[in-house]
């Protein structure tokens, strides 16, 4: 379930960038447990910003932290870099209890979400900065910062000032600064949320490749739920400061463990359940309107209030319904052309109003004809219908 | 027009108080140019020889000596000890309100009062009339002004930064001396212009203190003055109005004045 | 979190030392008779100084002179820095120079400045002289009227810069939208203005009083001796009367009012002016 990469991908960069440890293999730590994030509890007084966290992230593996703000997300990610001290728990990077170390013993590379680039120095002087930390001849400093910046496709500008950069030239920046120290774990706090769109998946893309080419395990936070499918390996979602689920973008998109996942990740027809029966071997759930449908119970599901999701995209209208397990008529109430996809909303007589995503192209060729108030089929099959917690 | 016309008023009203507040300083400066040893204004014929006559009088002299190279000495100390509390106060510190107070305070407690406090400690300790007990508290009333200019100077630095500095490697020390000592420098130098100034011209807690012993300029003038003014003592207040006024010129410049005199919290 | 107070330690500890230090053994001295001859406890001091109504007197004076020069910054301040924030443009710095002048340069200098002029041959008496306005010279030196002018001066800039604080934060538009609602200049002053610049007053007030009862050399200089003032009165006693007892409670009086002021006033005035 797990789509771990372990840095195979790593193909041999004449950069000088490869991390250090990289051939030597006998050091080489469980390459599952490369960042382990055990049991981190977080106070502020008796408020939780973290509580009970526990990621292991395999090497060259790049993890999104997702979650609305408030989350804990942030908080994570900086008591992972060393910033704050987990009230409880630890956290390990390659095999060390690292909890106690100051930031400056980790050997990590962080990207700040306003990028924290030293206004007073140049480009230069600012990727040169880590090197210079760790006492890294002159020579071999101006090497270095040469390849990184080369790196990030920012060569030729080294004695600028980082007001003189634009918003993605500074992003570049950052990112070749956090890099250029062959960090064990590179961190990225929201680093694009102050980029324009095009620039922002621009950035993703760069920062994904680099990752890759790297082998570099990497950790980001972000509330963009588009960019965390885009980049990631792995996804975690957090939910008041607790993992709410975690696992590839399919998985979860595919397989959300509770309605703030499945909400979270964009899905539109969510509806509490009244009560669930088993008959014949299918469960069937019944909405409040006392409108029932068949549906495959999340293996997440327990005790307490329960919801179903329906997959806008997984229901079909018209002649397409006719086959499908469950059907129902329904007035259409709105129609958004939306490129590629039209959505539409449905109210389903006797039950609650769908949203319906049908590719544009394919569409059956009454779509096109539909008016508003118009009367139509529609239909879909148990698996999907999706039981989860509430 | 009947905006207008109060408008005018107000400005007329406004220069009028600038006139008062600088009516003083601008007398004794002008008058310290005036060639007769009577104390008025200068009309036809300008002259420096009571500032010849001041670089002769050895009692001048050696006040000028001693508060110039106590001030600077005052502004080093009052600088490092404020703005290393200031900066553990704005970085560390969550609740700030009694620490701040303790190095604020001693701007706002009556002079009087402070004053014999001084007097009575150093008393206590044999230490009345010593040039130390001058430096000493002296520092005491410059740190507050270096514990404000330095503190907003710091709150300026966003805390990133120094993380982004650690991050790459740097101790706490290390990133503070690189980045965000550079970054204050307009501030550092403020405030110990401001140290400097305060060092200069306070007399009330040196005439406790010190009883008149340790000669600074101001109990110097002081001194003077018993025996009537004359255009020399003028001409010794005047390098003090003249370095003051650079100072304040070189603050607006530099940090906004408004912001850095304000003893409000 | 202990390794990064330790920063704190050093400063800390100097304020500690030579500031609380002083403060510790000027309240004990108080609480003593007779000091520096001898170290007896008691709380004559304070008796005295609370019952004898020659040391009222003093208290009571330099209360009000505090009141009198806080209420003349007042009313000469607020219309000041009422310019600088809205109207002054590019006399704004210029005049801030002006402003902080008399802060930044010391309180002799100063005082030299009006003693060359309020003097009985001086800049002043010699102009209306001339002019013919006055026959014998005006006594303005050593009088009170000299030594509340040269507070004046000094604590002026208190108060315009913390009434210039407020009224700069506030938005200008919101007196526009009671001038929009019909409200008179007067009316928008009084029911908008003052109330929202309220915190800059009280904060400027309570500042020029402590700092005016606290001034020494100042009311000394300008105003002469017969000045029934504590600053003089507990200077004669640490001086010339060897009563530091006294002058120590004296000095305890005066802080307590200056402390209670600063602490209590402009809590007091926000919650007044809110209900």
């Amino acid at each position: 379930m797990i789509d771990v990469r372990n840095g195979t991908v790593m193909v041999n960069i004449p950069l000088g960038l490869n991390r250090a440890h990289g051939s030597s293999s006998s050091t080489k730590p469980n390459a599952a447990g490369f960042l382990r994030v055990k049991d981190v509890c977080r106070q502020f007084d008796s408020i939780f910003a973290t509580r009970n966290v526990s990621i292991d992230i395999a090497e060259g593996e790049f993890l999104v932290m997702l979650g609305p703000s408030g989350s804990g997300k942030t908080t994570l990610l900086r008591i992972i870099a060393g910033f704050e001290t987990a009230t409880s728990g630890a956290i390990e990077i390659r095999g060390r209890d690292v909890s106690r170390d100051p930031p400056n013993k980790r050997n990590i590379g962080v990207v700040f979400q306003n990028l924290a680039l030293f206004p007073h120095l140049t480009v230069f002087k600012n990727v040169a900065f880590g090197l210079e930390m760790r006492s890294v001849p002159n020579d071999e400093i101006r090497v270095r910062v040469r390849e990184a910046l080369e790196m990030v496709r920012l060569g030729g500008m080294t004695e600028r000032l980082p007001s003189q950069l634009s918003g993605g030239q500074q992003q570049r920046v950052a990112l070749a600064r956090a890099l250029v120290t062959r960090p064990d774990i590179l961190l990225l706090d929201e680093p694009l949320s102050a980029l324009d769109r095009d620039l922002r998946s621009e950035m993703q893309y760069e920062i994904r490749r680099i990752q890759q080419q790297l082998g570099i395990t990497a950790v980001m936070v972000t509330h963009d739920q588009d960019e965390a499918m885009t980049m990631g390996d792995r996804i975690a979602i957090l939910c008041d400061g607790q993992l709410s689920q975690i696992g590839a973008a399919e998985d979860i998109y595919s397989h959300p463990n509770s309605a703030f996942v499945a909400r979270f990740m964009g899905a539109a027809n969510i509806f509490p359940v009244e009560s669930t029966k088993m008959q014949n071997g299918e469960t069937s759930a019944r909405l409040a309107s006392g409108f029932e449908t068949t549906a495959i119970v999340s293996p997440a599901t327990a005790e307490g209030s329960l919801a179903v999701l329906i997959r806008p995209e997984d229901i079909a209208i018209g002649d397409a319904a006719a086959d499908m397990r469950n059907r129902a008529q329904a007035r259409v109430v709105d129609q958004t052309y939306l490129g590629a996809f039209t959505r539409l909303v449905v109210d389903i007589d006797g039950g609650p109003n769908l949203a319906v995503l049908l590719p544009s192209r394919s569409r059956p060729a009454r779509l096109g004809e539909m008016r508003l108030e118009d009367r139509i089929a529609v239909g879909w099959n148990s698996d999907a219908v999706l039981v989860v917690p509430a | 027009m009947k905006g207008n016309l109060s408008k005018k008023i107000l400005a007329g009203y406004s220069w009028l108080t600038v006139v008062f507040l600088v009516l003083p300083q601008a007398i004794v400066f002008l008058v310290s140019f005036n060639p007769s040893s009577r104390l008025v204004i200068p009309t036809s014929e300008w002259t420096l020889k009571w500032y010849a006559a001041l670089a002769e009088n050895e009692e001048f002299t050696t006040s000028f000596l001693i508060s110039f190279l106590m001030a600077p000495f005052v502004a080093v100390c009052a600088v490092i000890l404020g703005g290393v509390a200031a900066y553990a106060v704005v970085r560390f510190v969550s609740r700030p309100g009694l620490i701040e107070a303790l190095f604020i305070a001693p701007i706002l407690l009556p002079v009087t009062a402070l004053s014999v406090a001084m007097f009575l400690f150093f008393h206590t300790l044999g230490m009345t009339n010593t040039i130390a007990a001058v430096v000493i508290s002296h520092v005491v009333i410059a740190v507050p002004y270096a514990f404000r200019t330095l503190g907003s100077s710091i709150r300026g630095v966003n805390t990133y930064l120094e993380e982004a500095a650690m991050s790459l490697g740097a101790s706490r020390v290390t990133a503070v001396r690189r980045i965000t000592l550079p970054m204050i420098r307009p501030g550092i130098a403020a405030a110990a212009l401001f140290c400097l100034i305060v060092s200069l011209d306070e007399i009330t807690v040196t005439l406790f203190v010190g009883g008149r012993q340790i000669k600074t300029v101001p109990i110097q003038i002081f001194d003077q003055t018993e025996y009537g003014l004359s255009p020399m003592v003028a001409a010794a207040s005047s390098i003090l109005i003249v370095v003051s006024t650079l100072v304040i010129l070189f603050l607006i410049k530099t940090i906004g004045l408004d912001n850095a005199y304000s003893l409000k919290r | 979190m202990m390794t990064k107070v330790r920063y704190l330690a050093i400063p800390t500890a100097f304020m500690a030392v030579f500031f609380l230090g002083p403060l510790l053994s000027l309240l004990t001295i108080s609480f003593t008779e007779g000091y520096p001859l001898g170290f007896m406890p008691s709380i004559n001091s304070y008796l005295h100084v609370i019952f004898d109504s020659y040391y009222l007197e003093y208290l009571l004076t330099t209360i009000a002179y505090g009141l009198i020069v806080t209420v003349l910054c007042l009313l000469i301040g607020y219309p000041f820095a009422y310019y600088m924030a809205r109207y002054a443009r590019a006399s704004y710095n210029v005049m801030l120079v002006a402003l902080v002048s008399p802060l930044l340069i010391g309180v002799v200098v100063r005082t030299v400045g009006w003693t060359i002029l309020f003097g009985s041959s001086g800049l002043f008496n010699q102009t209306l002289l001339a002019l013919g306005i006055i026959n014998t010279p005006l006594q303005i030196l050593y009088t009170p009227l000299a030594s509340t002018i040269g507070m004046v001066q000094v604590l002026l800039p208190f108060m315009v810069l913390s009434i210039i604080s407020v009224l700069s934060n506030m938005d200008a538009s919101v007196e526009e939208a009671a001038c929009s609602l019909g409200a008179g200049r007067l009316t928008v002053f009084l029911r908008v203005t003052l109330p929202l610049s309220i915190r800059g007053v009280a904060s400027g007030c309570v500042l020029v009083f402590a700092l005016t009862i606290g001034a020494y050399l100042t009311p000394v200089l300008l105003g002469g001796g017969k000045s029934r003032l504590m600053s003089p009165l507990i200077y004669q006693e640490i001086n010339s009367l060897v009563d530091w007892s006294l002058g120590a409670a004296l000095s305890v009086v005066l802080l307590i009012v200056g402390v209670t002021t600063m602490a209590i006033v402009p809590r007091l005035v926000m919650r007044i002016w809110r209900t």
